[in-house]
């Protein structure tokens, strides 16, 4: 098992049958998503911060509705990321609005607390996983 | 940990939930029923029940748990488990569960209002006639979903939408009603408090806390109405994943190695933070709000808002020292106040605002570079 991050769009329609969800589930595999909502439970963003913990990512990396970051531990640097794989993932995330404010010589970490964060003030790295 | 309620379901066979234990009540909105079953709790009804405990716990950090005992597992059987934070007018809580219907899988949901997310879910068939445990914890915005009584969280994440201590209980979805020979049963419920020596609050007074290798209130909740906090010591991980809350009053940190606020957030009413040490990474990713007072920073090699956001309604921001990289990548609202920085090799990313640049000796300004900004360079 391994697990990836993903930005994935939120399905369903809040009822209790249908729930708000990130897209990953449709593919089975253990996930957990960043989902914040508004006062009345619907979704503030239509995009949701996911980590996916599996053998087989490419399912999912596969599925053109959903982003797949990088396949990096949290502490390489965004400068060790293949400039290919970093204008893909500055693309997706521009894509969807979200904005990047790291440097090379930051840590792919930095980069997961700071799409976290723009869904939830709290969110950290170290409170996110799935098994 | 600190038991508040609990319940074993050791009764009479066939008793509504509420009438076994008056503790237990029903509603709102989801008004099906459970019953004694050989000494468990099963659902009894075709459409969902959620059953809150009258006991309430004293904060919103607490966990509540439950064995879930499987008669029968199939494509239309019930989804019970735990809630917490649970309002008793609203459709509002955080629900573990297991789903015994299509998913075979722990899933971790929030309601809001009568509007339900899955936070997350990992899949796994449990065998029949066999007790497992399903906790929710909840300590601040960390909420969890732990199995068999095993130390790592199944799904583990930040959600801040259900803020209110409520009431734990058990809650059942189910399509079909499950007998006493079939679906998922409950057993050996109970709810407990975070443990005290994680969470600390302080009406007034002080805490003062000294020694070496402090992991002192990670992932914890500090609420200070009035009062002092003050830390001293080496490799202080102090607040990292904590909110930390002050009305008034004041935090002193002093030492080495500081990871004080490392992904907490920090907001003040009024009042001081000072933090004085080596190696400082203060503020990595956290947001610091400061309605009025000031932030003082001392030290070397700070790497003190990387990555963070500063807002500053008025007041001061107080920073000595050298090689520091203030305010890269970061974003920094300045609606009136005074930012007051001293060093050599700084670079500055402002934008807005009316900025006095005062460098100590020979400086390398990497960017000044925001039309918007007025600058006087002294």
């Amino acid at each position: 098992m391994a697990k990836r991050y993903y930005i994935s769009p939120i399905i369903g329609d809040g009822t209790e049958t249908n729930p708000y969800r990130a897209k990953v589930s449709d593919h089975g595999k253990p996930w957990v998503g960043v989902i914040p909502t508004d006062e009345t439970g619907k979704p503030i963003k239509d995009w949701a911060l996911v980590l996916v913990d599996t053998a087989n990512h490419k399912p999912i990396v596969d599925d053109n509705a959903i982003d797949a970051l990088p396949d990096v531990s949290l502490d390489v640097k965004l400068s060790a990321i293949g400039s290919s794989e970093r204008g893909k993932m500055a693309s997706a995330l521009a894509g969807r609005g979200i904005s990047d404010n790291t440097n090379s010589s930051d840590s792919y970490r930095v980069l997961v607390n700071g799409i976290g964060k723009q869904l939830d003030a709290l969110f950290t790295v170290d409170n996110f996983d799935i098994r | 940990m600190a038991q508040f309620a609990s319940d074993n379901f050791n009764g009479t066979e066939g008793d509504e939930l509420s009438v076994h234990n008056s503790d237990w009540v029903n509603g709102p909105t989801s008004l099906g029923k459970h019953e004694i079953s050989s000494n468990r709790c099963r659902h009894n009804s075709t459409t969902s029940s959620i059953y809150r405990h009258a006991t309430s716990p004293a904060s919103a950090d607490y966990s509540v748990k439950c064995d879930i005992y499987a008669k029968t597992l199939g494509v239309t059987e019930n989804a019970p488990g735990v809630v917490g934070r649970a309002s008793s007018s609203a459709v509002t809580f955080y629900w573990a569960r297991y789903d015994g219907g299509s998913s075979k899988a722990w899933q971790l949901y929030k309601a809001v209002s009568g509007t339900y997310t899955n936070l997350g879910e990992s899949a796994q068939t449990l065998s029949t006639d066999t007790a497992y445990e399903i906790k929710l914890d909840m300590s601040g915005t960390a909420i969890k979903l732990f199995k068999e009584s095993e130390g790592t969280a199944v799904v583990s994440v930040t959600d801040s939408a259900i803020t209110a201590k409520g009431q734990a209980g058990i809650r059942t979805y189910s399509a079909v009603a499950p007998t006493d020979t079939t679906g998922i049963h409950i057993d050996n419920w109970s709810a407990d408090e975070v443990s005290a020596a994680y969470t600390l609050v302080c009406d007034s007074g002080a805490y003062t806390v000294t020694g070496t290798d402090a992991g002192l209130i990670k992932d914890s909740t500090l609420t200070a109405d009035s009062g002092s906090y003050t830390y001293s010591g080496t490799a202080l991980d102090l607040i990292k994943g904590v909110a930390l809350t002050a009305d008034s009053g004041s935090y002193v940190y002093t030492g080495t190695i500081v990871d004080l606020v490392g992904s907490g957030s920090l907001v003040m009413g009024s009042g001081t933070y000072t933090y004085s040490g080596t190696d400082a990474a203060l503020d990595y990713n956290v947001i610091m709000a400061a309605d009025s007072g000031t932030y003082t920073y001392t030290g070397t090699a700070a790497d003190l808002t990387h990555g963070n956001s500063f807002q500053l309604d008025s007041g001061s921001y107080v920073v000595t020292g050298t090689a520091i990289a203030f305010n890269v990548a970061s974003v920094v609202s300045l609606d009136s106040g005074i930012y007051n920085y001293t060093g050599n090799s700084v670079s500055l990313v402002f934008s807005g605002g009316t900025w006095t640049v005062q460098p100590d000796s020979t400086t390398s300004w990497a960017a000044q570079s925001d039309s918007n900004a007025t600058w006087t360079i002294q």
